[in-house]
């Protein structure tokens, strides 16, 4: 008795979470919630921290893409859903900053100071191997002034 | 020579980068200016609790506060008394308060109006789209809404005296204080 009331409840359970998972996806059209979740993804959940829309399960964020579903059902594209959530939050909303005006400094940045660092190590790299007949010849006159040096050192030493 | 410019150069680019980067970790993530000042505020009619419709429009021409709330809210519960306060104040100076409730079920927010004694009318908002529409990241968030229906001021988090008579003063000058 006690295994079939654990089995019904543990089916109740199931229920229940089928049926918050049919809540999101109600009569879904594959191509719509593919659009949906790709939106979702590219979005801020207001209330999380560093999660996007898609991957929340916050209330806003479940509301948040209720609301991208109904408007791509409207007809509404990519575009218009996006600027949607601009105008009402800002660009803070969107998970991967536009690309216009100073955001390029963002998104070249960090490329562009990498490629400059592996040209300076490229550089220091190929000083450093420079072959030892790329030093320019001593003169004679200089050349005895090193060798009398060393032979002095030499018997110093001695 | 080359070398020093080089160096000095190297230095300024790490020093912009420390300063910027710096300044940046020195902000509230969630102090971002709502992009609705300024602007008309958005429009709404919703069920209001108790029975009846909360339309913004019914409010043209007053200066209006919209609160953002929910019954499990502890910060909502802390400002509840503040904004029935106001709701009372300033009824004659042509400000009104409506609250908006949000992420919430009918019967604890109807239990959280009779508790808290609120008499100013609240709209339930079950899909959270009006929230949307206002731009909320979070309850609770209080919207000032100046008498041309534009939005005047933005407080996120619970209203205090001082924040409340900020707000009011940019909807209803001369009369908040």
């Amino acid at each position: 008795m006690k295994r079939l009331i654990r089995a019904a409840a543990a089916f109740a359970l199931l229920g229940a979470a089928s049926g918050v998972r049919s809540e999101e996806s109600s009569a879904a059209d594959p191509a719509v919630e593919k659009r949906v979740r790709a939106l979702a993804t590219e979005l801020r959940c207001p209330v999380c921290q560093n999660l996007s829309v898609a991957d929340s399960p916050s209330t806003m964020a479940v509301q948040m893409r209720s609301l991208i579903r109904e408007e791509i059902e409207k007809g509404a594209t990519e575009d218009q859903v996006r600027s949607f959530f601009v105008q009402k939050y800002g660009e803070w909303i969107l998970l991967a900053p536009l690309k216009s005006g100073f955001n390029w400094l963002l998104w070249l940045g960090g490329p562009v100071l990498l490629l400059a660092g592996l040209v300076g190590i490229v550089f220091w790299v190929a000083r450093r191997r420079r072959p030892i007949e790329d030093v320019p010849p001593v003169s004679a006159e200089t050349a005895a002034r090193i060798e009398k040096a060393l032979k002095e050192r030499l018997e110093d030493g001695a | 020579m080359k070398r020093t410019v080089g160096l000095a150069l190297l230095g300024a680019i790490a020093i912009a980068f420390i300063v910027i980067f710096g300044h940046g970790l020195t902000q509230d993530p969630r102090a971002i200016p709502s992009p609705l000042v300024g602007y008309p505020a958005p429009r709404f009619s919703l069920p209001k609790i108790g029975g009846g419709t909360l339309r913004i429009e019914d409010y043209a021409g007053k200066g209006v506060v919209v609160n953002f709330w929910a019954s499990w809210c502890l910060p909502c519960r802390d400002e509840a008394r503040v904004l029935e306060m106001v709701s009372r104040g300033y009824a004659e100076k042509n400000v009104v308060v409506v609250g908006i409730n949000m992420q919430d079920e009918d019967a604890s927010a109807q239990k959280f109006i009779t508790e808290e004694e609120i008499t100013f009318p609240n709209g339930r908002d079950a899909e959270g789209k009006t929230a949307i529409d206002f731009g909320v990241y979070g309850v609770p968030e209080t919207f000032f809404i100046d008498s041309a229906g534009r939005v005047a001021h933005k407080v996120v988090g619970p209203v205090h005296a001082d924040s409340i008579i900020e707000g009011l003063k940019k909807i209803a000058p001369g009369e908040a204080g």
